[in-house]
C-alpha cells in the first residue's frame, strides 16, 4: 500500500513538473536548464504542501528520491531531443528524402556541418577551462585531473568503446 | 546498510562479466542489464525485505547508472578529453576532426543506424526506411513540443 501512496505523490509530482516546465518554456525566456531546475524546485514545494494536507509528510522524502529518477530521466530525454547526435542525423531527412554521404556531412544541424558539433562542444569545455583552445586542444590542470576520473569510472563500468 | 553495499559490489561485478562474455558491449545491452537489475532485486526486496527505503534508493541508483553509462559511452566531449589525455601531447582540432571524429564518431553512428534498419544505402544514397520515418514524426512532434529548432 505505502508503495502505491508513494507513486501517487510522485505521479502528482510529474503532472506539476511538465506544466510547469512547458508553462515556463513558453511564457519566459530564461535558460532552459534553469526553467528545468525552477520547475523541480517548485513542484517539489507544491508537492510538500499537498502531502502535508492529506497527512502524507512522511512519505515525501521517498518520493522526493523518486521524483529526483524521473528529473534524470525527464533531463536525458531533453538533452537527447536537443543535442542528439544520431538524432540530429535522423532530422536531416526533413527537407529532402533522399542525400548522399557528403551531403549528411554539409547539411548537418541546418548546413552548419558535421565539423560544427565538434567546434561547440569544444568551445564548451573551453569555457568551463577543462581544455586550452587554439587550433590545437591542449588539457588544463582540470581537464587531466577529470580525464583521470573519467578513466577510472569506465574502468569501474566497464565501459570499453566509444559509441 | 549491508545490502545497499552488496548489491550495488554485485551490481558492478555482473556488469564486468557482461561487459567480458558479451560480444560488443553496447548501451542497449546495458540498459537491459540494468532493467533486468532492477526488477530481479526489487522482487526480492519487496517480497521478503518490505524495504521502501531500498526500493527508492535502487530507483535512483538505476537511473543514475544508466546516466553515467551514457555519458560515459557516448559524450562526444568525454571523448576529446580521454583522447586528449591518452595522446600526451597537444592534437590539432582539424587532425582529431579527420581521424577520430568523421571516422569514428560520425561514419560510426550512420553504421549504427544501417545495422539497426532506420538508414538505408542504396546507390551511394542515404534515405529513411520505414522505421526510421516513424522515428523521425516522434523527434519532430518531440522538438516541437520543447521548441528546439534544430538538435545536435
Amino acid at each position: 500500500m505505502t508503495i502505491f501512496l508513494i507513486f501517487l505523490l510522485s505521479s502528482i509530482f510529474t503532472i506539476i513538473f511538465i506544466t510547469l516546465h512547458l508553462f515556463f518554456l513558453y511564457f519566459f525566456s530564461f535558460k532552459k536548464y534553469a526553467q528545468l531546475l525552477t520547475a523541480f524546485i517548485l513542484s517539489n514545494l507544491i508537492l510538500i504542501y499537498f502531502a502535508h494536507e492529506v497527512n502524507l509528510q512522511k512519505l515525501f522524502y521517498n518520493s522526493l528520491i523518486i521524483n529526483l529518477s524521473i528529473l534524470i530521466i525527464y533531463f536525458q530525454f531533453f538533452n537527447v531531443l536537443k543535442m542528439g547526435f544520431t538524432l540530429s542525423i535522423i532530422t536531416l531527412f526533413k527537407k529532402k528524402r533522399k542525400l548522399f554521404y557528403k551531403e549528411l556531412i554539409n547539411n548537418y544541424r541546418n548546413g552548419k556541418g558535421a565539423k560544427w558539433i565538434l567546434t561547440d562542444r569544444l568551445v564548451k569545455i573551453d569555457k568551463l577551462k577543462i581544455i586550452k583552445l587554439n587550433k590545437k586542444i591542449v588539457l588544463t590542470q582540470l581537464g587531466q585531473l577529470l580525464s583521470i576520473i573519467l578513466i577510472i569510472l569506465r574502468k569501474i563500468l566497464s565501459v570499453r568503446d566509444f559509441g | 546498510m549491508n545490502y545497499y553495499l552488496i548489491t550495488i559490489i554485485l551490481f558492478l561485478f555482473v556488469n564486468y562479466l557482461a561487459s567480458v562474455l558479451l560480444k560488443k558491449y553496447t548501451y542497449d545491452k546495458f540498459f537491459m542489464y540494468v532493467l533486468i537489475y532492477f526488477i530481479l532485486v526489487n522482487f526480492f526486496n519487496l517480497t521478503y525485505l518490505k524495504n521502501i527505503n531500498f526500493f527508492t534508493f535502487q530507483t535512483l541508483f538505476s537511473v543514475f547508472m544508466l546516466f553515467l553509462y551514457a555519458g560515459l559511452y557516448r559524450s562526444v566531449s568525454v571523448k576529446i578529453i580521454i583522447y586528449s589525455y591518452l595522446r600526451k601531447k597537444s592534437i590539432s582540432v582539424n587532425s582529431f576532426y579527420e581521424k577520430e571524429f568523421k571516422e569514428k564518431s560520425f561514419d560510426k553512428r550512420i553504421k549504427i543506424l544501417i545495422d539497426n534498419d532506420v538508414l538505408i544505402k542504396r546507390n551511394k544514397k542515404f534515405s529513411l526506411s520505414l522505421k526510421g520515418k516513424r522515428y523521425l514524426k516522434i523527434f519532430k512532434i518531440g522538438q516541437a513540443i520543447f521548441k528546439i529548432k534544430y538538435s545536435g
